[in-house]
Protein backbone atom coordinates (compact mmCIF):
# COMPACT_ATOMS: atom_id res chain seq x y z
CA UNK A 1 0.00 0.00 0.00
CA UNK A 2 2.80 2.38 0.77
CA UNK A 3 4.17 1.10 -1.82
CA UNK A 4 1.78 1.68 -4.38
CA UNK A 5 1.21 5.38 -3.29
CA UNK A 6 5.13 6.29 -3.16
CA UNK A 7 4.56 4.78 -7.27
CA UNK A 8 1.58 6.79 -7.77
CA UNK A 9 3.17 10.03 -6.57
CA UNK A 10 6.35 9.53 -7.95
CA UNK A 11 4.12 9.45 -10.99
CA UNK A 12 2.47 12.29 -10.92
CA UNK A 13 4.99 14.29 -9.87
CA UNK A 14 7.10 13.58 -13.05
CA UNK A 15 4.21 13.45 -15.49
CA UNK A 16 3.59 17.13 -13.46
CA UNK A 17 7.14 18.28 -14.33
CA UNK A 18 5.91 17.53 -18.23
CA UNK A 19 7.03 14.02 -18.38
CA UNK A 20 4.90 12.44 -21.32
CA UNK A 21 5.80 8.89 -20.42
CA UNK A 22 4.80 9.35 -16.46
CA UNK A 23 1.68 10.72 -17.63
CA UNK A 24 0.95 7.81 -20.44
CA UNK A 25 1.83 5.43 -17.49
CA UNK A 26 -0.73 6.88 -15.82
CA UNK A 27 -3.35 6.71 -18.94
CA UNK A 28 -2.32 3.15 -19.02
CA UNK A 29 -2.86 1.86 -15.70
CA UNK A 30 -6.60 3.48 -15.72
CA UNK A 31 -7.85 3.64 -18.88
CA UNK A 32 -9.77 0.89 -18.84
CA UNK A 33 -11.20 1.59 -15.48
CA UNK A 34 -12.19 4.81 -16.77
CA UNK A 35 -13.34 3.75 -19.99
CA UNK A 36 -15.94 1.25 -18.79
CA UNK A 37 -17.18 3.52 -15.64
CA UNK A 38 -17.90 5.83 -18.49
CA UNK A 39 -20.10 3.46 -20.37
CA UNK A 40 -21.83 2.65 -17.31
CA UNK A 41 -22.70 6.02 -16.72
CA UNK A 42 -23.22 6.96 -20.11
CA UNK A 43 -24.46 3.63 -22.16
CA UNK A 44 -22.68 4.34 -25.15
CA UNK A 45 -19.37 3.42 -26.86
CA UNK A 46 -19.09 6.90 -28.44
CA UNK A 47 -19.89 8.73 -25.02
CA UNK A 48 -17.94 6.54 -23.00
CA UNK A 49 -14.61 7.43 -25.33
CA UNK A 50 -15.54 11.16 -25.55
CA UNK A 51 -16.25 11.45 -21.85
CA UNK A 52 -13.24 9.01 -20.70
CA UNK A 53 -10.82 10.91 -22.53
CA UNK A 54 -12.43 14.29 -21.47
CA UNK A 55 -11.52 12.73 -17.98
CA UNK A 56 -7.60 12.37 -19.53
CA UNK A 57 -7.20 15.54 -20.52
CA UNK A 58 -8.42 17.53 -17.58
CA UNK A 59 -6.51 15.08 -15.46
CA UNK A 60 -3.47 16.56 -17.20
CA UNK A 61 -4.26 19.73 -16.88
CA UNK A 62 -4.52 19.32 -13.42
CA UNK A 63 -1.88 17.20 -12.46
CA UNK A 64 -1.04 19.91 -10.07
CA UNK A 65 -4.03 19.67 -8.21
CA UNK A 66 -3.33 16.14 -7.09
CA UNK A 67 -1.98 16.05 -3.87
CA UNK A 68 -2.15 12.48 -2.65
CA UNK A 69 -4.71 12.46 -0.46
CA UNK A 70 -6.83 9.45 -2.47
CA UNK A 71 -5.18 7.02 -4.99
CA UNK A 72 -5.19 8.00 -9.03
CA UNK A 73 -7.85 6.07 -9.83
CA UNK A 74 -10.03 7.68 -6.86
CA UNK A 75 -9.19 11.29 -8.31
CA UNK A 76 -9.97 10.05 -11.68
CA UNK A 77 -13.13 8.55 -10.82
CA UNK A 78 -13.93 12.02 -9.50
CA UNK A 79 -13.46 13.98 -12.44
CA UNK A 80 -15.09 11.20 -14.51
CA UNK A 81 -18.17 12.08 -11.72
CA UNK A 82 -17.85 15.86 -12.48
CA UNK A 83 -17.46 15.66 -15.78
CA UNK A 84 -20.19 13.48 -16.14
CA UNK A 85 -22.19 15.78 -14.18
CA UNK A 86 -21.82 18.63 -15.64
CA UNK A 87 -21.64 17.05 -19.50
CA UNK A 88 -25.74 16.13 -18.31
CA UNK A 89 -26.14 19.44 -16.62
CA UNK A 90 -25.13 21.31 -20.04
CA UNK A 91 -27.74 18.66 -21.54
CA UNK A 92 -25.42 19.14 -24.73
CA UNK A 93 -24.23 15.41 -25.16
CA UNK A 94 -27.34 14.38 -27.10
CA UNK A 95 -26.71 16.78 -29.12
CA UNK A 96 -23.20 16.18 -29.45
CA UNK A 97 -23.59 12.39 -29.65
CA UNK A 98 -25.89 12.96 -32.80
CA UNK A 99 -24.11 14.99 -34.65
CA UNK A 100 -20.17 13.01 -33.80
CA UNK A 101 -19.54 10.79 -36.81
CA UNK A 102 -18.11 7.42 -35.19
CA UNK A 103 -14.34 6.75 -35.03
CA UNK A 104 -13.53 3.98 -37.76
CA UNK A 105 -11.76 2.25 -35.14
CA UNK A 106 -14.31 3.24 -32.34
CA UNK A 107 -17.07 1.69 -34.18
CA UNK A 108 -15.11 -1.15 -34.84
CA UNK A 109 -18.04 -4.11 -34.04
CA UNK A 110 -16.91 -4.77 -30.17
CA UNK A 111 -17.38 -7.99 -29.23
CA UNK A 112 -20.50 -8.78 -26.92
CA UNK A 113 -20.74 -11.68 -25.00
CA UNK A 114 -23.63 -13.84 -26.60
CA UNK A 115 -22.37 -12.17 -30.34
CA UNK A 116 -24.73 -14.21 -32.65
CA UNK A 117 -21.32 -15.64 -33.99
CA UNK A 118 -20.88 -17.56 -31.05
CA UNK A 119 -24.38 -18.24 -29.29
CA UNK A 120 -27.80 -19.63 -30.34
CA UNK A 121 -29.60 -17.26 -32.22
CA UNK A 122 -31.95 -17.40 -29.77
CA UNK A 123 -30.46 -16.76 -26.74
CA UNK A 124 -28.96 -14.35 -28.14
CA UNK A 125 -31.84 -12.34 -29.60
CA UNK A 126 -33.17 -12.71 -26.01
CA UNK A 127 -29.92 -11.89 -24.17
CA UNK A 128 -30.11 -8.54 -26.66
CA UNK A 129 -33.95 -7.74 -25.62
CA UNK A 130 -32.73 -7.84 -22.36
CA UNK A 131 -29.52 -5.60 -22.56
CA UNK A 132 -31.88 -3.39 -24.13
CA UNK A 133 -34.28 -3.33 -21.28
CA UNK A 134 -31.48 -2.79 -18.87
CA UNK A 135 -30.42 0.25 -20.61
CA UNK A 136 -33.78 1.08 -20.64
CA UNK A 137 -34.23 1.11 -16.97
CA UNK A 138 -30.91 3.01 -16.51
CA UNK A 139 -32.04 5.72 -18.88
CA UNK A 140 -35.04 6.04 -16.23
CA UNK A 141 -32.71 7.80 -13.96
CA UNK A 142 -31.26 10.83 -13.21
CA UNK A 143 -27.64 11.54 -13.31
CA UNK A 144 -26.68 11.74 -9.75
CA UNK A 145 -28.99 8.40 -9.78
CA UNK A 146 -27.69 6.21 -12.31
CA UNK A 147 -24.06 7.69 -10.82
CA UNK A 148 -24.59 6.30 -7.55
CA UNK A 149 -26.21 2.95 -8.50
CA UNK A 150 -23.27 2.29 -10.61
CA UNK A 151 -20.59 3.17 -8.18
CA UNK A 152 -22.74 1.30 -5.56
CA UNK A 153 -23.81 -1.12 -7.14
CA UNK A 154 -21.49 -2.30 -9.89
CA UNK A 155 -18.20 -1.05 -8.13
CA UNK A 156 -18.94 -1.87 -4.65
CA UNK A 157 -17.84 1.67 -3.75
CA UNK A 158 -18.72 2.36 0.28
CA UNK A 159 -21.69 4.58 0.83
CA UNK A 160 -19.19 6.85 1.97
CA UNK A 161 -16.58 7.16 -0.58
CA UNK A 162 -19.77 7.97 -3.13
CA UNK A 163 -20.70 10.73 -0.57
CA UNK A 164 -17.01 12.19 -0.92
CA UNK A 165 -17.20 12.06 -4.38
CA UNK A 166 -20.20 13.63 -5.06
CA UNK A 167 -19.42 16.12 -2.59
CA UNK A 168 -22.89 14.69 -0.58
CA UNK A 169 -23.70 12.96 2.88
CA UNK A 170 -24.08 9.17 3.38
CA UNK A 171 -27.66 9.63 3.79
CA UNK A 172 -28.46 10.96 0.40
CA UNK A 173 -26.39 8.52 -0.99
CA UNK A 174 -28.37 6.21 0.38
CA UNK A 175 -32.00 7.63 -0.64
CA UNK A 176 -30.39 8.32 -3.88
CA UNK A 177 -29.73 4.84 -4.21
CA UNK A 178 -33.11 3.62 -2.97
CA UNK A 179 -34.72 6.38 -5.37
CA UNK A 180 -32.62 4.68 -8.60
CA UNK A 181 -34.12 0.97 -6.98
CA UNK A 182 -37.23 1.96 -7.24
CA UNK A 183 -37.23 3.31 -10.72
CA UNK A 184 -35.49 0.67 -11.82
CA UNK A 185 -37.97 -2.03 -10.27
CA UNK A 186 -40.87 0.15 -11.66
CA UNK A 187 -39.04 0.02 -15.30
CA UNK A 188 -37.84 -3.46 -15.31
CA UNK A 189 -41.28 -4.91 -13.50
CA UNK A 190 -42.35 -7.27 -15.94
CA UNK A 191 -38.88 -9.24 -15.58
CA UNK A 192 -40.49 -10.04 -11.39
CA UNK A 193 -41.97 -13.24 -12.24
CA UNK A 194 -39.90 -15.14 -14.52
CA UNK A 195 -37.03 -14.37 -11.98
CA UNK A 196 -38.33 -14.68 -8.47
CA UNK A 197 -38.29 -18.17 -8.78
CA UNK A 198 -35.16 -19.45 -6.99
CA UNK A 199 -34.48 -16.13 -5.50
CA UNK A 200 -35.41 -17.53 -2.04
CA UNK A 201 -33.28 -15.62 0.61
CA UNK A 202 -30.13 -17.78 1.29
CA UNK A 203 -30.18 -18.76 4.98
CA UNK B 1 -40.65 -0.61 12.16
CA UNK B 2 -37.18 1.54 12.45
CA UNK B 3 -35.45 -1.56 12.54
CA UNK B 4 -37.19 -2.27 9.45
CA UNK B 5 -36.04 0.69 7.85
CA UNK B 6 -32.20 0.10 9.01
CA UNK B 7 -32.62 -3.57 7.33
CA UNK B 8 -33.90 -2.02 4.21
CA UNK B 9 -30.86 0.39 4.18
CA UNK B 10 -28.52 -3.21 4.35
CA UNK B 11 -30.40 -4.98 1.55
CA UNK B 12 -28.25 -3.71 -1.42
CA UNK B 13 -24.64 -4.25 -0.22
CA UNK B 14 -26.29 -7.69 1.00
CA UNK B 15 -27.04 -8.10 -2.72
CA UNK B 16 -23.69 -6.46 -4.25
CA UNK B 17 -21.57 -9.15 -5.75
CA UNK B 18 -18.15 -7.43 -4.11
CA UNK B 19 -19.01 -8.44 -0.55
CA UNK B 20 -19.33 -4.70 0.58
CA UNK B 21 -21.69 -6.04 4.06
CA UNK B 22 -19.42 -7.10 6.99
CA UNK B 23 -20.41 -10.66 8.12
CA UNK B 24 -21.78 -9.40 11.16
CA UNK B 25 -24.49 -6.71 9.68
CA UNK B 26 -25.38 -9.64 6.74
CA UNK B 27 -26.18 -12.02 10.12
CA UNK B 28 -28.69 -9.07 11.25
CA UNK B 29 -30.54 -8.58 8.02
CA UNK B 30 -30.92 -12.49 7.84
CA UNK B 31 -32.22 -12.75 11.38
CA UNK B 32 -34.61 -9.93 10.83
CA UNK B 33 -35.48 -11.54 7.18
CA UNK B 34 -36.61 -14.74 9.07
CA UNK B 35 -39.56 -12.86 10.88
CA UNK B 36 -40.23 -10.26 8.90
CA UNK B 37 -42.56 -10.76 6.03
CA UNK B 38 -42.54 -7.69 4.44
CA UNK B 39 -38.64 -7.68 4.86
CA UNK B 40 -38.21 -10.13 3.59
CA UNK B 41 -41.24 -9.20 0.31
CA UNK B 42 -38.77 -6.37 -0.25
CA UNK B 43 -35.65 -7.58 -0.64
CA UNK B 44 -36.86 -10.71 -2.88
CA UNK B 45 -38.26 -7.81 -4.95
CA UNK B 46 -35.06 -6.51 -4.88
CA UNK B 47 -32.92 -9.58 -5.79
CA UNK B 48 -34.63 -9.86 -8.75
CA UNK B 49 -34.25 -6.36 -10.20
CA UNK B 50 -30.73 -6.73 -9.30
CA UNK B 51 -30.38 -10.16 -10.66
CA UNK B 52 -31.61 -8.64 -14.28
CA UNK B 53 -29.25 -5.74 -13.51
CA UNK B 54 -26.07 -8.08 -13.37
CA UNK B 55 -26.67 -9.11 -16.16
CA UNK B 56 -25.60 -5.86 -17.80
CA UNK B 57 -22.89 -6.74 -20.37
CA UNK B 58 -20.46 -4.33 -21.06
CA UNK B 59 -18.45 -4.11 -24.50
CA UNK B 60 -15.49 -6.11 -24.97
CA UNK B 61 -12.90 -3.62 -26.83
CA UNK B 62 -10.31 -5.29 -29.15
CA UNK B 63 -6.26 -4.63 -28.44
CA UNK B 64 -6.35 -2.73 -31.47
CA UNK B 65 -9.37 -0.45 -29.40
CA UNK B 66 -7.25 0.07 -26.87
CA UNK B 67 -3.84 1.03 -28.45
CA UNK B 68 -5.43 3.50 -30.23
CA UNK B 69 -7.37 4.86 -27.34
CA UNK B 70 -4.08 5.99 -25.95
CA UNK B 71 -2.80 7.21 -29.42
CA UNK B 72 -6.29 9.51 -29.67
CA UNK B 73 -5.97 10.59 -26.33
CA UNK B 74 -2.27 11.55 -27.39
CA UNK B 75 -3.66 13.33 -30.46
CA UNK B 76 -6.13 15.20 -28.16
CA UNK B 77 -3.84 16.48 -25.83
CA UNK B 78 -1.39 17.36 -28.64
CA UNK B 79 -4.06 19.35 -30.61
CA UNK B 80 -5.66 20.84 -26.63
CA UNK B 81 -1.45 22.18 -26.23
CA UNK B 82 -1.50 23.47 -29.88
CA UNK B 83 -4.38 25.21 -29.48
CA UNK B 84 -3.06 27.08 -26.22
CA UNK B 85 0.33 28.10 -28.48
CA UNK B 86 -1.27 29.46 -31.21
CA UNK B 87 -3.06 31.62 -29.13
CA UNK B 88 0.15 33.20 -28.37
CA UNK B 89 0.35 36.26 -30.82
CA UNK B 90 2.86 37.16 -33.92
CA UNK B 91 3.12 33.47 -34.83
CA UNK B 92 1.43 33.80 -38.88
CA UNK B 93 3.76 37.43 -38.99
CA UNK B 94 2.46 39.46 -42.28
CA UNK B 95 1.39 36.80 -43.97
CA UNK B 96 -2.59 37.43 -43.76
CA UNK B 97 -1.54 41.08 -45.66
CA UNK B 98 0.59 39.80 -48.58
CA UNK B 99 -2.42 37.32 -48.68
CA UNK B 100 -5.10 40.22 -49.03
CA UNK B 101 -3.05 41.98 -51.65
CA UNK B 102 -4.49 39.64 -53.98
CA UNK B 103 -7.67 39.35 -55.93
CA UNK B 104 -10.72 37.79 -53.57
CA UNK B 105 -10.52 34.46 -56.45
CA UNK B 106 -7.40 33.95 -55.70
CA UNK B 107 -7.46 34.11 -52.31
CA UNK B 108 -9.28 31.42 -51.67
CA UNK B 109 -6.59 29.00 -53.24
CA UNK B 110 -3.91 30.72 -51.51
CA UNK B 111 -4.97 31.01 -47.74
CA UNK B 112 -4.89 27.02 -47.75
CA UNK B 113 -2.15 26.47 -50.14
CA UNK B 114 -0.53 29.28 -47.12
CA UNK B 115 -1.66 27.46 -44.40
CA UNK B 116 -0.59 23.86 -46.03
CA UNK B 117 2.79 25.25 -46.05
CA UNK B 118 3.23 27.03 -42.63
CA UNK B 119 2.57 23.77 -41.64
CA UNK B 120 4.79 21.91 -43.59
CA UNK B 121 7.28 24.22 -42.72
CA UNK B 122 6.40 23.73 -39.23
CA UNK B 123 6.51 20.09 -39.37
CA UNK B 124 9.84 20.11 -40.67
CA UNK B 125 11.66 21.98 -38.13
CA UNK B 126 10.29 20.17 -36.39
CA UNK B 127 11.86 17.18 -37.56
CA UNK B 128 14.46 18.59 -38.03
CA UNK B 129 14.73 19.74 -34.59
CA UNK B 130 13.93 16.33 -33.35
CA UNK B 131 17.12 14.89 -34.60
CA UNK B 132 18.93 16.96 -32.02
CA UNK B 133 19.30 15.45 -28.67
CA UNK B 134 17.26 17.36 -26.07
CA UNK B 135 14.78 19.25 -27.60
CA UNK B 136 12.10 18.43 -25.80
CA UNK B 137 9.72 21.36 -26.92
CA UNK B 138 9.33 20.08 -30.74
CA UNK B 139 8.15 17.25 -29.31
CA UNK B 140 4.74 17.28 -30.00
CA UNK B 141 5.28 18.65 -33.69
CA UNK B 142 7.04 15.21 -34.45
CA UNK B 143 4.49 13.17 -32.13
CA UNK B 144 1.84 14.23 -33.92
CA UNK B 145 3.44 13.42 -37.20
CA UNK B 146 4.32 10.24 -36.54
CA UNK B 147 0.83 9.48 -35.46
CA UNK B 148 -0.37 10.64 -39.05
CA UNK B 149 -3.45 7.31 -39.67
CA UNK B 150 -1.40 4.76 -42.33
CA UNK B 151 -5.27 5.87 -44.20
CA UNK B 152 -4.27 10.04 -44.00
CA UNK B 153 -0.65 9.24 -45.15
CA UNK B 154 -1.57 7.22 -48.22
CA UNK B 155 -4.54 9.71 -49.30
CA UNK B 156 -1.74 12.57 -48.60
CA UNK B 157 0.40 10.06 -50.78
CA UNK B 158 -2.40 10.15 -53.26
CA UNK B 159 -3.08 13.98 -53.43
CA UNK B 160 0.61 15.02 -53.62
CA UNK B 161 0.94 13.79 -57.51
CA UNK B 162 -2.32 15.59 -58.25
CA UNK B 163 -0.90 18.97 -56.86
CA UNK B 164 2.13 18.50 -58.56
CA UNK B 165 0.49 17.41 -62.11
CA UNK B 166 -1.26 20.44 -61.32
CA UNK B 167 1.27 23.20 -60.48
CA UNK B 168 3.46 21.55 -63.78
CA UNK B 169 1.14 21.84 -65.69
CA UNK B 170 1.65 24.43 -68.72
CA UNK B 171 -0.56 27.32 -69.51
CA UNK B 172 -3.15 26.95 -71.56
CA UNK B 173 -2.56 27.84 -74.70
CA UNK B 174 -4.37 27.73 -77.88
CA UNK B 175 -1.22 26.88 -79.79
CA UNK B 176 -0.32 23.73 -77.78
CA UNK B 177 -1.49 20.40 -78.49
CA UNK B 178 -4.06 19.07 -75.98
CA UNK B 179 -1.82 17.01 -74.61
CA UNK B 180 0.04 20.07 -72.95
CA UNK B 181 -3.41 21.35 -71.77
CA UNK B 182 -3.70 18.11 -69.96
CA UNK B 183 -5.15 19.16 -66.68
CA UNK B 184 -6.11 17.03 -63.44
CA UNK B 185 -8.36 14.48 -63.97
CA UNK B 186 -11.97 15.17 -62.85
CA UNK B 187 -12.89 12.14 -61.65
CA UNK B 188 -9.42 11.56 -60.01
CA UNK B 189 -10.29 15.03 -58.21
CA UNK B 190 -13.78 14.21 -57.48
CA UNK B 191 -12.35 10.40 -56.16
CA UNK B 192 -10.17 12.19 -53.91
CA UNK B 193 -12.29 14.93 -53.06
CA UNK B 194 -14.37 12.13 -51.38
CA UNK B 195 -11.34 10.37 -49.61
CA UNK B 196 -10.64 13.60 -48.53
CA UNK B 197 -14.16 14.25 -47.27
CA UNK B 198 -14.69 10.50 -45.42
CA UNK B 199 -11.18 10.56 -43.51
CA UNK B 200 -12.05 13.80 -42.86
CA UNK B 201 -15.61 12.64 -41.01
CA UNK B 202 -13.73 10.00 -39.62
CA UNK B 203 -10.61 12.23 -38.05
CA UNK B 204 -13.15 14.72 -37.06
CA UNK B 205 -12.77 14.01 -33.14
CA UNK B 206 -9.68 12.61 -32.71
CA UNK B 207 -7.02 13.87 -35.07
CA UNK B 208 -4.40 16.83 -34.05
CA UNK B 209 -5.85 20.25 -35.09
CA UNK B 210 -3.02 20.69 -37.65
CA UNK B 211 -3.87 17.52 -39.58
CA UNK B 212 -7.79 18.54 -39.72
CA UNK B 213 -7.09 21.84 -41.05
CA UNK B 214 -4.52 20.18 -43.45
CA UNK B 215 -7.55 18.30 -44.57
CA UNK B 216 -9.92 20.98 -44.59
CA UNK B 217 -7.78 23.05 -46.99
CA UNK B 218 -7.24 20.10 -49.35
CA UNK B 219 -11.14 19.78 -49.60
CA UNK B 220 -11.06 23.51 -50.50
CA UNK B 221 -8.73 22.78 -53.32
CA UNK B 222 -10.34 19.62 -54.40
CA UNK B 223 -13.68 21.05 -54.38
CA UNK B 224 -12.48 23.80 -56.36
CA UNK B 225 -10.16 21.30 -58.62
CA UNK B 226 -13.40 19.40 -59.23
CA UNK B 227 -15.71 22.86 -60.10
CA UNK B 228 -15.44 24.23 -63.96
CA UNK B 229 -13.80 26.83 -63.01
CA UNK B 230 -10.96 24.54 -61.57
CA UNK B 231 -8.84 24.99 -64.39
CA UNK B 232 -9.22 28.57 -64.84
CA UNK B 233 -6.22 30.14 -66.19
CA UNK B 234 -6.27 32.79 -63.44
CA UNK B 235 -6.35 30.30 -60.90
CA UNK B 236 -3.71 28.31 -62.28
CA UNK B 237 -1.09 31.08 -62.63
CA UNK B 238 -1.76 31.81 -58.73
CA UNK B 239 -0.65 29.07 -57.57
CA UNK B 240 1.63 27.67 -59.49
CA UNK B 241 3.48 31.32 -58.33
CA UNK B 242 3.02 30.33 -55.17
CA UNK B 243 4.01 27.18 -55.41
CA UNK B 244 7.27 28.19 -56.60
CA UNK B 245 8.03 30.89 -54.76
CA UNK B 246 7.35 29.22 -51.91
CA UNK B 247 9.32 25.78 -52.38
CA UNK B 248 5.76 24.09 -51.38
CA UNK B 249 6.12 20.80 -53.47
CA UNK B 250 9.60 20.37 -51.76
CA UNK B 251 9.03 20.44 -48.80
CA UNK B 252 5.70 18.42 -49.88
CA UNK B 253 8.08 15.73 -50.36
CA UNK B 254 10.27 15.88 -47.90
CA UNK B 255 7.20 15.89 -45.51
CA UNK B 256 6.13 12.81 -47.30
CA UNK B 257 9.60 11.40 -47.09
CA UNK B 258 9.78 12.14 -43.28
CA UNK B 259 6.21 11.35 -42.48
CA UNK B 260 6.96 7.41 -44.41
CA UNK B 261 9.99 6.81 -41.95
CA UNK B 262 8.35 7.85 -38.92
CA UNK B 263 5.18 5.61 -39.62
CA UNK B 264 7.56 3.39 -40.30
CA UNK B 265 9.02 3.53 -36.42
ZN1 LIG C 1 -38.82 -5.66 8.55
Amino acid sequence: MELLQNYELRLIKQANQGDRNAFREIVEDNKKKIFYLAFDFTGSIQDAEDLSQDVFIKAFRSLHTFKGEASISTWLYRITLNTFLALKRKKSFEIEKNQAPLDESVSADPVFPGNPSTGNPETYAESRQMQMHIQQALDTLSPRERSVFVMRHYRGMPGKTVGELLNISEGTVKSLLSRAIRKMQNALGFYRDSLDLGMEVQQ
Amino acid sequence: MRKCKKIKDLMPDALNDNNVLPQAELRKLREHLKDCQRCSEEYKKLAALLAVMNKRQRPQMSDAFWENYSLRLEEKLDAAEEVKEQKSPAKIFNLIDWLDGFDFKIRWVLYPLTAAAILVVGIAIGLYLSHQPGKDIMNTAVSSLRRLSPAVAEHFDNVLPLLLDYSNSSPQQTGNSPEENILVEKSTVKKLLLENQLLKRVMTKNNNISVNELMNELELILLELSNDSGDSEETRRAVQRFIKENNVLFKMKTLEKKDKQTLAI
